[in-house]
Protein backbone atom coordinates (compact mmCIF):
# COMPACT_ATOMS: atom_id res chain seq x y z
CA UNK A 1 0.00 0.00 0.00
CA UNK A 2 1.14 3.50 -0.74
CA UNK A 3 2.08 5.11 2.49
CA UNK A 4 3.12 8.67 1.89
CA UNK A 5 4.29 11.31 -0.45
CA UNK A 6 7.86 12.09 0.52
CA UNK A 7 9.16 14.10 -2.39
CA UNK A 8 11.14 17.28 -1.81
CA UNK A 9 9.86 20.69 -2.64
CA UNK A 10 11.01 22.03 -6.01
CA UNK A 11 10.23 25.71 -5.93
CA UNK A 12 11.55 27.68 -8.90
CA UNK A 13 14.02 29.74 -6.88
CA UNK A 14 15.78 26.79 -5.23
CA UNK A 15 15.72 24.27 -8.09
CA UNK A 16 19.03 22.46 -8.66
CA UNK A 17 21.22 23.20 -11.67
CA UNK A 18 20.65 21.51 -14.99
CA UNK A 19 22.23 18.05 -14.40
CA UNK A 20 20.40 17.70 -11.16
CA UNK A 21 17.16 18.91 -12.71
CA UNK A 22 17.37 16.24 -15.37
CA UNK A 23 18.07 13.59 -12.77
CA UNK A 24 15.28 14.92 -10.63
CA UNK A 25 12.90 14.90 -13.55
CA UNK A 26 13.87 11.34 -14.42
CA UNK A 27 13.35 10.34 -10.82
CA UNK A 28 9.92 11.97 -10.85
CA UNK A 29 8.99 10.13 -14.04
CA UNK A 30 10.05 6.85 -12.48
CA UNK A 31 8.03 7.72 -9.41
CA UNK A 32 4.94 8.51 -11.49
CA UNK A 33 5.33 5.22 -13.35
CA UNK A 34 5.69 3.42 -10.05
CA UNK A 35 2.54 5.06 -8.65
CA UNK A 36 0.62 4.36 -11.85
CA UNK A 37 1.67 0.73 -11.64
CA UNK A 38 0.49 0.60 -8.04
CA UNK A 39 -2.87 2.05 -9.04
CA UNK A 40 -3.09 -0.48 -11.89
CA UNK A 41 -2.43 -3.26 -9.43
CA UNK A 42 -5.07 -1.86 -7.13
CA UNK A 43 -7.57 -1.70 -9.98
CA UNK A 44 -6.72 -5.23 -11.06
CA UNK A 45 -7.05 -6.66 -7.57
CA UNK A 46 -10.45 -8.20 -6.88
CA UNK A 47 -10.03 -7.33 -3.22
CA UNK A 48 -10.24 -3.65 -4.09
CA UNK A 49 -13.80 -3.96 -5.26
CA UNK A 50 -15.71 -3.89 -2.04
CA UNK A 51 -19.39 -3.03 -2.03
CA UNK A 52 -18.76 0.62 -1.42
CA UNK A 53 -16.01 0.63 -4.01
CA UNK A 54 -18.30 -0.94 -6.61
CA UNK A 55 -20.96 1.62 -5.77
CA UNK A 56 -18.44 4.43 -6.07
CA UNK A 57 -17.09 2.96 -9.32
CA UNK A 58 -20.60 2.78 -10.75
CA UNK A 59 -21.18 6.37 -9.76
CA UNK A 60 -17.90 7.47 -11.29
CA UNK A 61 -18.61 5.51 -14.48
CA UNK A 62 -21.94 7.28 -14.77
CA UNK A 63 -20.25 10.61 -14.26
CA UNK A 64 -17.23 9.96 -16.43
CA UNK A 65 -18.70 7.90 -19.25
CA UNK A 66 -22.45 8.35 -19.52
CA UNK A 67 -22.55 12.11 -19.21
CA UNK A 68 -20.07 12.91 -22.03
CA UNK A 69 -21.16 9.92 -24.08
CA UNK A 70 -24.10 11.55 -25.84
CA UNK A 71 -22.33 14.82 -26.53
CA UNK A 72 -19.16 13.15 -27.70
CA UNK A 73 -21.02 10.67 -29.87
CA UNK A 74 -23.13 13.35 -31.51
CA UNK A 75 -20.14 15.60 -32.09
CA UNK A 76 -18.01 12.80 -33.43
CA UNK A 77 -20.82 11.57 -35.68
CA UNK A 78 -21.09 15.04 -37.17
CA UNK A 79 -17.34 15.31 -37.67
CA UNK A 80 -17.05 11.82 -39.13
CA UNK A 81 -20.00 12.48 -41.42
CA UNK A 82 -18.27 15.53 -42.87
CA UNK A 83 -14.89 13.79 -43.15
CA UNK A 84 -16.36 10.66 -44.70
CA UNK A 85 -18.31 12.71 -47.23
CA UNK A 86 -15.22 14.70 -48.18
CA UNK A 87 -13.11 11.57 -48.58
CA UNK A 88 -15.77 9.72 -50.55
CA UNK A 89 -16.46 12.55 -52.96
CA UNK A 90 -12.77 13.31 -53.45
CA UNK A 91 -11.90 9.67 -54.02
CA UNK A 92 -14.79 9.29 -56.43
CA UNK A 93 -13.70 12.30 -58.44
CA UNK A 94 -10.24 10.79 -58.80
CA UNK A 95 -11.55 7.34 -59.63
CA UNK A 96 -10.31 5.87 -56.38
CA UNK A 97 -13.63 5.09 -54.74
CA UNK A 98 -12.52 1.51 -54.19
CA UNK A 99 -9.98 2.78 -51.67
CA UNK A 100 -12.13 5.45 -50.02
CA UNK A 101 -13.93 3.11 -47.66
CA UNK A 102 -10.68 1.50 -46.58
CA UNK A 103 -9.13 4.89 -45.99
CA UNK A 104 -12.10 6.08 -43.94
CA UNK A 105 -12.01 3.01 -41.73
CA UNK A 106 -8.27 3.20 -41.32
CA UNK A 107 -8.09 6.89 -40.53
CA UNK A 108 -11.23 7.45 -38.49
CA UNK A 109 -11.89 4.19 -36.70
CA UNK A 110 -8.38 2.88 -36.20
CA UNK A 111 -6.43 6.07 -35.66
CA UNK A 112 -8.55 9.04 -34.65
CA UNK A 113 -11.40 7.70 -32.54
CA UNK A 114 -9.31 6.12 -29.74
CA UNK A 115 -7.11 9.20 -29.53
CA UNK A 116 -10.01 11.62 -29.46
CA UNK A 117 -11.91 9.51 -26.94
CA UNK A 118 -8.88 9.49 -24.66
CA UNK A 119 -8.43 13.24 -25.05
CA UNK A 120 -12.11 13.89 -24.38
CA UNK A 121 -12.03 11.91 -21.14
CA UNK A 122 -8.53 12.82 -20.01
CA UNK A 123 -8.83 16.55 -20.61
CA UNK A 124 -12.38 17.02 -19.37
CA UNK A 125 -12.66 19.74 -16.72
CA UNK A 126 -14.29 17.48 -14.13
CA UNK A 127 -11.46 14.96 -14.25
CA UNK A 128 -9.65 16.38 -11.27
CA UNK A 129 -7.91 13.61 -9.39
CA UNK A 130 -6.84 15.91 -6.61
CA UNK A 131 -10.23 15.44 -5.03
CA UNK A 132 -9.20 11.92 -4.20
CA UNK A 133 -5.64 12.73 -3.24
CA UNK A 134 -6.18 15.86 -1.28
CA UNK A 135 -4.11 16.70 1.72
CA UNK A 136 -3.51 13.72 3.92
CA UNK A 137 -5.87 11.36 2.16
CA UNK A 138 -3.11 9.00 1.02
CA UNK A 139 -4.08 6.34 3.44
CA UNK A 140 -7.28 4.51 4.13
CA UNK A 141 -10.01 2.69 2.31
CA UNK A 142 -11.84 5.81 1.20
CA UNK A 143 -8.82 7.02 -0.74
CA UNK A 144 -8.20 3.61 -2.18
CA UNK A 145 -11.82 3.19 -3.25
CA UNK A 146 -11.92 6.66 -4.70
CA UNK A 147 -8.74 6.20 -6.73
CA UNK A 148 -9.79 2.77 -7.94
CA UNK A 149 -13.26 4.01 -8.82
CA UNK A 150 -12.03 7.08 -10.65
CA UNK A 151 -9.32 5.18 -12.54
CA UNK A 152 -11.64 2.39 -13.55
CA UNK A 153 -14.31 4.90 -14.52
CA UNK A 154 -11.92 6.91 -16.69
CA UNK A 155 -10.56 3.80 -18.39
CA UNK A 156 -14.07 2.46 -18.94
CA UNK A 157 -15.19 5.80 -20.30
CA UNK A 158 -12.40 5.81 -22.88
CA UNK A 159 -13.26 2.28 -23.94
CA UNK A 160 -16.97 3.11 -24.10
CA UNK A 161 -16.51 6.26 -26.14
CA UNK A 162 -14.07 4.60 -28.52
CA UNK A 163 -16.21 1.51 -28.99
CA UNK A 164 -19.56 3.23 -29.42
CA UNK A 165 -18.14 6.00 -31.61
CA UNK A 166 -16.29 3.42 -33.70
CA UNK A 167 -19.48 1.46 -34.27
CA UNK A 168 -21.38 4.62 -35.21
CA UNK A 169 -18.59 5.70 -37.54
CA UNK A 170 -18.64 2.33 -39.28
CA UNK A 171 -22.39 2.66 -39.69
CA UNK A 172 -22.02 6.20 -41.01
CA UNK A 173 -19.37 5.11 -43.47
CA UNK A 174 -21.59 2.31 -44.75
CA UNK A 175 -24.58 4.62 -45.16
CA UNK A 176 -22.42 7.15 -46.97
CA UNK A 177 -21.02 4.57 -49.33
CA UNK A 178 -24.04 2.37 -50.00
CA UNK A 179 -27.09 4.18 -48.67
CA UNK A 180 -29.97 2.60 -46.83
CA UNK A 181 -29.69 -0.86 -48.36
CA UNK A 182 -27.93 -4.10 -47.66
CA UNK A 183 -26.50 -4.70 -51.09
CA UNK A 184 -23.09 -3.29 -50.14
CA UNK A 185 -22.69 -5.35 -47.01
CA UNK A 186 -20.36 -7.81 -48.73
CA UNK A 187 -18.07 -5.12 -50.09
CA UNK A 188 -18.13 -3.28 -46.77
CA UNK A 189 -17.31 -6.45 -44.83
CA UNK A 190 -14.47 -7.19 -47.20
CA UNK A 191 -13.08 -3.68 -46.75
CA UNK A 192 -13.29 -4.04 -42.99
CA UNK A 193 -11.57 -7.40 -43.21
CA UNK A 194 -8.88 -5.97 -45.42
CA UNK A 195 -8.15 -3.16 -42.95
CA UNK A 196 -8.37 -5.18 -39.77
CA UNK A 197 -5.74 -7.82 -40.31
CA UNK A 198 -4.27 -9.43 -37.24
CA UNK A 199 -1.60 -6.79 -36.69
CA UNK A 200 -3.99 -3.87 -37.15
CA UNK A 201 -6.64 -5.41 -34.92
CA UNK A 202 -4.18 -6.14 -32.15
CA UNK A 203 -2.66 -2.69 -32.56
CA UNK A 204 -6.07 -1.04 -32.45
CA UNK A 205 -7.20 -2.91 -29.36
CA UNK A 206 -3.84 -2.55 -27.65
CA UNK A 207 -3.68 1.14 -28.40
CA UNK A 208 -7.19 1.69 -27.06
CA UNK A 209 -6.35 -0.22 -23.88
CA UNK A 210 -3.16 1.80 -23.42
CA UNK A 211 -5.09 5.03 -23.90
CA UNK A 212 -7.60 3.86 -21.31
CA UNK A 213 -4.88 2.99 -18.84
CA UNK A 214 -3.12 6.28 -19.45
CA UNK A 215 -6.27 8.32 -18.88
CA UNK A 216 -7.23 6.19 -15.89
CA UNK A 217 -3.92 5.78 -14.08
CA UNK A 218 -1.77 8.78 -14.98
CA UNK A 219 -3.74 11.64 -13.33
CA UNK A 220 -3.94 10.05 -9.83
CA UNK A 221 -0.31 8.96 -10.11
CA UNK A 222 0.74 12.49 -10.98
CA UNK A 223 -1.37 13.87 -8.17
CA UNK A 224 0.20 11.44 -5.75
CA UNK A 225 3.69 12.45 -6.74
CA UNK A 226 2.82 16.12 -6.64
CA UNK A 227 3.38 18.07 -3.50
CA UNK A 228 0.51 18.37 -1.14
CA UNK A 229 0.43 22.15 -1.15
CA UNK A 230 0.26 22.46 -4.93
CA UNK A 231 -2.29 19.70 -5.12
CA UNK A 232 -4.72 21.90 -3.35
CA UNK A 233 -4.62 24.40 -6.17
CA UNK A 234 -6.17 21.94 -8.54
CA UNK A 235 -4.98 20.22 -11.62
CA UNK A 236 -1.79 21.60 -13.05
CA UNK A 237 -1.25 22.34 -16.71
CA UNK A 238 1.89 20.21 -16.61
CA UNK A 239 -0.24 17.19 -15.72
CA UNK A 240 -2.39 17.73 -18.78
CA UNK A 241 0.69 18.25 -20.90
CA UNK A 242 2.22 15.06 -19.54
CA UNK A 243 -0.90 13.08 -20.33
CA UNK A 244 -1.17 14.62 -23.79
CA UNK A 245 2.48 13.82 -24.44
CA UNK A 246 2.01 10.24 -23.35
CA UNK A 247 -1.07 9.81 -25.52
CA UNK A 248 0.71 11.23 -28.55
CA UNK A 249 3.71 8.99 -27.85
CA UNK A 250 1.48 5.92 -27.76
CA UNK A 251 -0.19 6.99 -31.00
CA UNK A 252 3.16 7.64 -32.64
CA UNK A 253 4.57 4.29 -31.55
CA UNK A 254 1.44 2.54 -32.82
CA UNK A 255 1.67 4.32 -36.16
CA UNK A 256 5.36 3.54 -36.46
CA UNK A 257 4.81 -0.11 -35.62
CA UNK A 258 2.11 -0.43 -38.22
CA UNK A 259 3.22 1.67 -41.14
CA UNK A 260 6.98 2.10 -40.87
CA UNK B 1 -6.14 8.53 11.43
CA UNK B 2 -9.63 9.38 10.37
CA UNK B 3 -10.57 9.04 6.73
CA UNK B 4 -11.44 12.40 5.16
CA UNK B 5 -14.69 12.59 3.27
CA UNK B 6 -14.45 12.35 -0.48
CA UNK B 7 -14.74 15.68 -2.12
CA UNK B 8 -17.30 15.57 -4.91
CA UNK B 9 -19.94 18.17 -5.26
CA UNK B 10 -21.92 16.29 -7.85
CA UNK B 11 -24.92 14.27 -6.89
CA UNK B 12 -24.99 10.53 -7.37
CA UNK B 13 -26.89 9.62 -10.52
CA UNK B 14 -30.00 7.55 -10.12
CA UNK B 15 -29.56 3.82 -10.67
CA UNK B 16 -25.86 4.33 -11.10
CA UNK B 17 -24.98 0.68 -10.73
CA UNK B 18 -27.57 -0.40 -13.32
CA UNK B 19 -26.44 2.22 -15.76
CA UNK B 20 -22.79 1.34 -15.25
CA UNK B 21 -23.50 -2.34 -15.67
CA UNK B 22 -25.50 -1.64 -18.80
CA UNK B 23 -22.75 0.51 -20.23
CA UNK B 24 -20.08 -2.07 -19.54
CA UNK B 25 -22.29 -4.77 -21.03
CA UNK B 26 -22.84 -2.71 -24.16
CA UNK B 27 -19.13 -2.00 -24.49
CA UNK B 28 -18.13 -5.61 -23.97
CA UNK B 29 -20.83 -6.77 -26.38
CA UNK B 30 -19.67 -4.29 -28.99
CA UNK B 31 -16.07 -5.39 -28.55
CA UNK B 32 -16.96 -9.06 -28.88
CA UNK B 33 -19.19 -8.32 -31.85
CA UNK B 34 -16.41 -6.31 -33.44
CA UNK B 35 -13.90 -9.11 -33.02
CA UNK B 36 -16.37 -11.68 -34.37
CA UNK B 37 -17.25 -9.41 -37.29
CA UNK B 38 -13.60 -8.88 -38.13
CA UNK B 39 -13.01 -12.63 -37.95
CA UNK B 40 -16.00 -13.13 -40.25
CA UNK B 41 -14.71 -10.46 -42.59
CA UNK B 42 -11.33 -12.15 -42.64
CA UNK B 43 -13.03 -15.38 -43.65
CA UNK B 44 -12.26 -17.32 -40.49
CA UNK B 45 -15.70 -18.96 -40.40
CA UNK B 46 -15.89 -19.65 -44.10
CA UNK B 47 -14.88 -22.85 -45.85
CA UNK B 48 -12.58 -22.05 -48.68
CA UNK B 49 -10.31 -23.74 -51.13
CA UNK B 50 -6.76 -22.72 -51.91
CA UNK B 51 -5.54 -21.42 -55.23
CA UNK B 52 -1.92 -20.62 -56.00
CA UNK B 53 -1.09 -18.00 -58.57
CA UNK B 54 2.47 -17.84 -59.85
CA UNK B 55 3.64 -14.40 -60.93
CA UNK B 56 6.91 -13.01 -62.21
CA UNK B 57 6.50 -10.03 -59.95
CA UNK B 58 4.11 -9.68 -57.03
CA UNK B 59 4.90 -6.07 -56.26
CA UNK B 60 1.85 -4.36 -54.79
CA UNK B 61 0.09 -7.58 -53.85
CA UNK B 62 -0.84 -7.52 -50.18
CA UNK B 63 -2.51 -10.00 -47.93
CA UNK B 64 -6.24 -9.41 -47.85
CA UNK B 65 -6.60 -7.91 -51.32
CA UNK B 66 -9.51 -9.37 -53.26
CA UNK B 67 -9.63 -11.51 -56.36
CA UNK B 68 -12.42 -10.09 -58.47
CA UNK B 69 -14.53 -11.80 -61.07
CA UNK B 70 -16.90 -9.70 -63.16
CA UNK B 71 -16.48 -6.89 -60.65
CA UNK B 72 -17.27 -9.02 -57.61
CA UNK B 73 -14.75 -10.20 -55.07
CA UNK B 74 -14.68 -13.98 -55.02
CA UNK B 75 -11.54 -14.55 -52.99
CA UNK B 76 -8.79 -13.03 -50.92
CA UNK B 77 -5.03 -13.17 -50.90
CA UNK B 78 -3.92 -15.12 -47.88
CA UNK B 79 -0.19 -15.28 -48.40
CA UNK B 80 2.53 -14.07 -50.74
CA UNK B 81 5.79 -15.98 -50.83
CA UNK B 82 8.84 -16.21 -53.02
CA UNK B 83 9.22 -19.67 -54.49
CA UNK B 84 12.38 -21.65 -55.09
CA UNK B 85 12.14 -20.87 -58.79
CA UNK B 86 12.40 -17.14 -58.05
CA UNK B 87 8.76 -16.53 -58.85
CA UNK B 88 6.18 -15.07 -56.49
CA UNK B 89 3.49 -17.42 -55.30
CA UNK B 90 0.23 -15.74 -54.35
CA UNK B 91 -1.96 -18.01 -52.27
CA UNK B 92 -5.65 -17.19 -52.43
CA UNK B 93 -8.57 -18.47 -50.43
CA UNK B 94 -11.66 -18.94 -52.57
CA UNK B 95 -14.89 -19.46 -50.60
CA UNK B 96 -16.70 -22.62 -51.58
CA UNK B 97 -19.78 -20.69 -52.67
CA UNK B 98 -17.74 -18.66 -55.14
CA UNK B 99 -15.48 -21.46 -56.36
CA UNK B 100 -17.93 -22.29 -59.16
CA UNK B 101 -16.86 -19.18 -61.03
CA UNK B 102 -13.37 -20.51 -61.50
CA UNK B 103 -12.96 -23.11 -64.24
CA UNK B 104 -10.00 -24.99 -65.61
CA UNK B 105 -9.91 -22.56 -68.51
CA UNK B 106 -10.00 -19.46 -66.31
CA UNK B 107 -7.38 -16.79 -66.88
CA UNK B 108 -5.91 -14.74 -64.04
CA UNK B 109 -4.44 -11.28 -64.44
CA UNK B 110 -2.55 -8.93 -62.18
CA UNK B 111 -3.18 -5.38 -63.33
CA UNK B 112 -1.22 -2.37 -62.27
CA UNK B 113 -2.53 1.07 -63.03
CA UNK B 114 -0.84 4.44 -62.86
CA UNK B 115 -3.01 5.44 -59.92
CA UNK B 116 -4.14 3.13 -57.14
CA UNK B 117 -3.09 -0.34 -56.17
CA UNK B 118 -2.84 -3.55 -58.13
CA UNK B 119 -5.88 -5.67 -58.93
CA UNK B 120 -6.21 -9.39 -59.26
CA UNK B 121 -8.88 -10.44 -61.73
CA UNK B 122 -10.19 -13.76 -62.95
CA UNK B 123 -11.80 -14.34 -66.33
CA UNK B 124 -13.81 -17.48 -67.06
CA UNK B 125 -14.92 -17.54 -70.65
CA UNK B 126 -16.20 -21.11 -70.70
CA UNK B 127 -18.38 -21.75 -67.68
CA UNK B 128 -19.15 -25.26 -68.97
CA UNK B 129 -15.59 -26.37 -68.31
CA UNK B 130 -14.82 -28.39 -65.15
CA UNK B 131 -14.36 -26.47 -61.93
CA UNK B 132 -10.89 -25.54 -60.81
CA UNK B 133 -9.82 -28.24 -58.34
CA UNK B 134 -8.64 -27.21 -54.85
CA UNK B 135 -4.95 -26.46 -54.54
CA UNK B 136 -4.59 -25.65 -58.23
CA UNK B 137 -1.71 -23.62 -59.48
CA UNK B 138 -2.07 -21.14 -62.29
CA UNK B 139 0.16 -18.56 -63.90
CA UNK B 140 -1.01 -15.01 -63.54
CA UNK B 141 -0.64 -12.64 -66.46
CA UNK B 142 0.70 -9.24 -65.55
CA UNK B 143 -0.69 -6.11 -67.15
CA UNK B 144 1.41 -3.20 -66.04
CA UNK B 145 0.40 0.27 -67.18
CA UNK B 146 3.61 1.63 -65.73
CA UNK B 147 5.81 -0.74 -67.72
CA UNK B 148 5.81 1.63 -70.66
CA UNK B 149 6.99 4.54 -68.55
CA UNK B 150 10.75 3.85 -69.00
CA UNK B 151 10.30 3.63 -72.76
CA UNK B 152 8.18 6.76 -72.64
CA UNK B 153 10.87 8.53 -70.66
CA UNK B 154 13.53 7.43 -73.14
CA UNK B 155 11.39 8.75 -75.98
CA UNK B 156 10.82 12.00 -74.13
CA UNK B 157 14.54 12.31 -73.57
CA UNK B 158 15.16 11.84 -77.28
CA UNK B 159 12.50 14.45 -78.04
CA UNK B 160 14.10 16.82 -75.54
CA UNK B 161 17.51 16.30 -77.17
CA UNK B 162 16.02 16.95 -80.57
CA UNK B 163 14.40 20.12 -79.29
CA UNK B 164 17.71 21.15 -77.78
CA UNK B 165 19.43 20.57 -81.10
CA UNK B 166 16.73 22.52 -82.86
CA UNK B 167 17.06 25.41 -80.45
CA UNK B 168 20.85 25.47 -80.76
CA UNK B 169 22.04 28.81 -82.28
CA UNK B 170 24.01 26.90 -84.93
CA UNK B 171 21.18 24.50 -85.72
CA UNK B 172 19.69 24.14 -89.16
CA UNK B 173 16.38 25.51 -87.93
CA UNK B 174 17.99 28.65 -86.59
CA UNK B 175 19.97 29.11 -89.80
CA UNK B 176 16.80 28.65 -91.81
CA UNK B 177 15.02 31.15 -89.64
CA UNK B 178 17.83 33.64 -90.16
CA UNK B 179 17.66 33.13 -93.91
CA UNK B 180 13.92 33.47 -93.74
CA UNK B 181 14.37 36.70 -91.88
CA UNK B 182 16.65 37.98 -94.63
CA UNK B 183 14.14 36.91 -97.26
CA UNK B 184 11.34 38.60 -95.31
CA UNK B 185 13.44 41.76 -95.15
CA UNK B 186 13.93 41.70 -98.88
CA UNK B 187 10.22 41.03 -99.39
CA UNK B 188 9.43 44.14 -97.42
CA UNK B 189 11.90 46.14 -99.57
CA UNK B 190 11.09 48.20 -102.71
CA UNK B 191 11.47 45.20 -105.02
CA UNK B 192 8.98 43.12 -102.95
CA UNK B 193 8.79 39.41 -103.54
CA UNK B 194 10.85 39.70 -106.73
CA UNK B 195 13.71 41.15 -104.82
CA UNK B 196 13.51 38.25 -102.33
CA UNK B 197 13.33 35.63 -105.07
CA UNK B 198 15.93 37.02 -107.46
CA UNK B 199 18.30 38.41 -104.90
CA UNK B 200 19.77 41.29 -106.98
CA UNK B 201 17.79 44.49 -107.70
CA UNK B 202 19.09 44.50 -111.31
CA UNK B 203 17.55 41.14 -111.97
CA UNK B 204 14.27 42.34 -110.53
CA UNK B 205 14.43 45.38 -112.84
CA UNK B 206 15.01 43.06 -115.80
CA UNK B 207 11.98 41.03 -114.82
CA UNK B 208 9.89 44.17 -114.54
CA UNK B 209 11.06 45.33 -117.94
CA UNK B 210 10.24 41.91 -119.32
CA UNK B 211 6.79 42.17 -117.83
CA UNK B 212 6.27 45.58 -119.43
CA UNK B 213 7.37 44.24 -122.78
CA UNK B 214 5.08 41.31 -122.36
CA UNK B 215 2.23 43.66 -121.61
CA UNK B 216 2.90 45.64 -124.73
CA UNK B 217 3.16 42.47 -126.76
CA UNK B 218 -0.09 41.26 -125.34
CA UNK B 219 -1.77 44.57 -126.23
CA UNK B 220 -0.53 44.32 -129.77
CA UNK B 221 -1.59 40.74 -130.04
CA UNK B 222 -4.97 41.64 -128.71
CA UNK B 223 -5.25 44.38 -131.25
CA UNK B 224 -4.33 41.98 -134.05
CA UNK B 225 -6.52 39.28 -132.82
CA UNK B 226 -9.68 40.98 -131.73
CA UNK B 227 -9.79 44.12 -133.84
CA UNK B 228 -12.48 44.38 -136.59
CA UNK B 229 -11.36 42.24 -139.53
CA UNK B 230 -8.73 40.93 -137.21
CA UNK B 231 -7.28 37.48 -137.03
CA UNK B 232 -10.09 36.26 -134.88
CA UNK B 233 -12.77 37.45 -137.31
CA UNK B 234 -10.91 36.01 -140.23
CA UNK B 235 -10.53 32.77 -138.48
CA UNK B 236 -14.20 32.77 -137.67
CA UNK B 237 -15.03 33.40 -141.37
CA UNK B 238 -12.61 30.67 -142.35
CA UNK B 239 -14.32 28.35 -140.00
CA UNK B 240 -17.69 29.22 -141.61
CA UNK B 241 -16.24 28.56 -145.03
CA UNK B 242 -14.77 25.39 -143.84
CA UNK B 243 -18.16 24.38 -142.52
CA UNK B 244 -19.63 25.04 -146.00
CA UNK B 245 -16.85 23.11 -147.60
CA UNK B 246 -17.48 20.25 -145.30
CA UNK B 247 -21.17 20.25 -146.24
CA UNK B 248 -20.22 20.19 -149.91
CA UNK B 249 -17.75 17.43 -149.28
CA UNK B 250 -20.45 15.55 -147.44
CA UNK B 251 -22.73 15.88 -150.54
CA UNK B 252 -19.92 14.81 -152.81
CA UNK B 253 -19.25 11.83 -150.67
CA UNK B 254 -22.97 10.94 -150.88
CA UNK B 255 -22.78 11.13 -154.66
CA UNK B 256 -19.63 9.03 -154.67
CA UNK B 257 -21.34 6.59 -152.43
CA UNK B 258 -24.27 6.35 -154.91
CA UNK B 259 -21.83 5.92 -157.79
CA UNK B 260 -20.07 3.19 -155.93
CA UNK B 261 -23.40 1.50 -155.40
CA UNK B 262 -24.11 1.71 -159.12
CA UNK B 263 -20.63 0.45 -159.90
CA UNK B 264 -21.22 -2.39 -157.60
CA UNK B 265 -24.44 -3.23 -159.41
CA UNK B 266 -22.68 -2.91 -162.77
CA UNK B 267 -19.85 -5.08 -161.66
CA UNK B 268 -22.33 -7.72 -160.58
CA UNK B 269 -24.01 -7.55 -163.97
CA UNK B 270 -20.64 -7.69 -165.70
CA UNK B 271 -19.84 -10.75 -163.64
CA UNK B 272 -23.06 -12.38 -164.95
CA UNK B 273 -22.28 -11.25 -168.47
CA UNK B 274 -18.76 -12.59 -168.25
CA UNK B 275 -20.24 -15.88 -167.21
CA UNK B 276 -22.38 -15.97 -170.43
CA UNK B 277 -19.43 -14.83 -172.57
CA UNK B 278 -17.85 -18.26 -172.59
CA UNK B 279 -20.99 -19.78 -174.03
CA UNK B 280 -21.21 -17.01 -176.55
CA UNK B 281 -17.62 -17.54 -177.53
CA UNK B 282 -18.15 -21.23 -177.99
CA UNK B 283 -21.15 -20.49 -180.16
CA UNK B 284 -19.15 -17.93 -182.10
CA UNK B 285 -16.32 -20.43 -182.52
CA UNK B 286 -18.79 -22.99 -183.76
CA UNK B 287 -20.33 -20.52 -186.17
CA UNK B 288 -16.88 -19.50 -187.41
CA UNK B 289 -15.88 -23.09 -187.91
CA UNK B 290 -19.11 -23.68 -189.80
CA UNK B 291 -18.50 -20.56 -191.87
CA UNK B 292 -14.94 -21.68 -192.60
CA UNK B 293 -16.16 -25.04 -193.60
CA UNK B 294 -18.78 -23.38 -195.86
CA UNK B 295 -16.15 -21.23 -197.48
CA UNK B 296 -14.02 -24.27 -198.06
CA UNK B 297 -16.94 -25.97 -199.65
CA UNK B 298 -17.62 -22.99 -201.83
CA UNK B 299 -13.99 -22.88 -202.91
CA UNK B 300 -14.12 -26.43 -203.93
CA UNK B 301 -17.13 -25.71 -206.09
CA UNK B 302 -17.11 -24.15 -209.59
CA UNK B 303 -16.01 -21.35 -210.63
CA UNK B 304 -13.94 -21.07 -207.57
CA UNK B 305 -12.44 -24.51 -207.90
CA UNK B 306 -8.72 -24.61 -208.39
CA UNK B 307 -6.24 -27.19 -208.50
CA UNK B 308 -4.95 -27.77 -205.18
CA UNK B 309 -2.62 -30.51 -206.25
CA UNK B 310 0.99 -29.80 -206.00
CA UNK B 311 3.22 -31.09 -208.74
CA UNK B 312 6.67 -31.84 -207.77
CA UNK B 313 9.43 -31.12 -210.27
Amino acid sequence: MITSCTHPHDRPHDRPIAPFRVADRLRQIAEVMHRAALILVLCASPSSYTTSCRREAARQICLAALRPLVAFTLLWTLVSLVLIRIVMVTAQSYGLSAFALEMVIRVLVVELIPLFAALAIGLRPSADPTAATHATAWLGNAWRESVVARSVAAATAVMALATISGAITLLTAYLNAFGFSLWGLGDFTRSVGQVFNLATTLGFLGKTVLFSLTVGMLPPALAMVRRADTAASGRRVSDLAAMLLLLVMIETIALSAQYV
Amino acid sequence: MSEPPLIDDRATPAHAEVKATLLITVVVTLLIAFVVYVMFARGVFERSRALDLVAENAEGVVVGMPLSFAGFAIGQVRDVTLGDDGKARIRLAIPEKDARWLRTSSVFTLERSLVGGVRLRAYSGLLDDPQLPPGSERTVHIGDATADIPMLLATLRTVAENIEQLSNPSSALNTSLKDLKVVAGRMSGPQGVLGAVLGEPANAAKVLTLIDQSNRLLAQAEQRLFAPEGLADQTQASVADLRTLLASARNSLSTVEALLADAKAVSSEVRVASADLGTLRAEVDLSLRKLSHLIDEINRKWPFARDTTLTLP
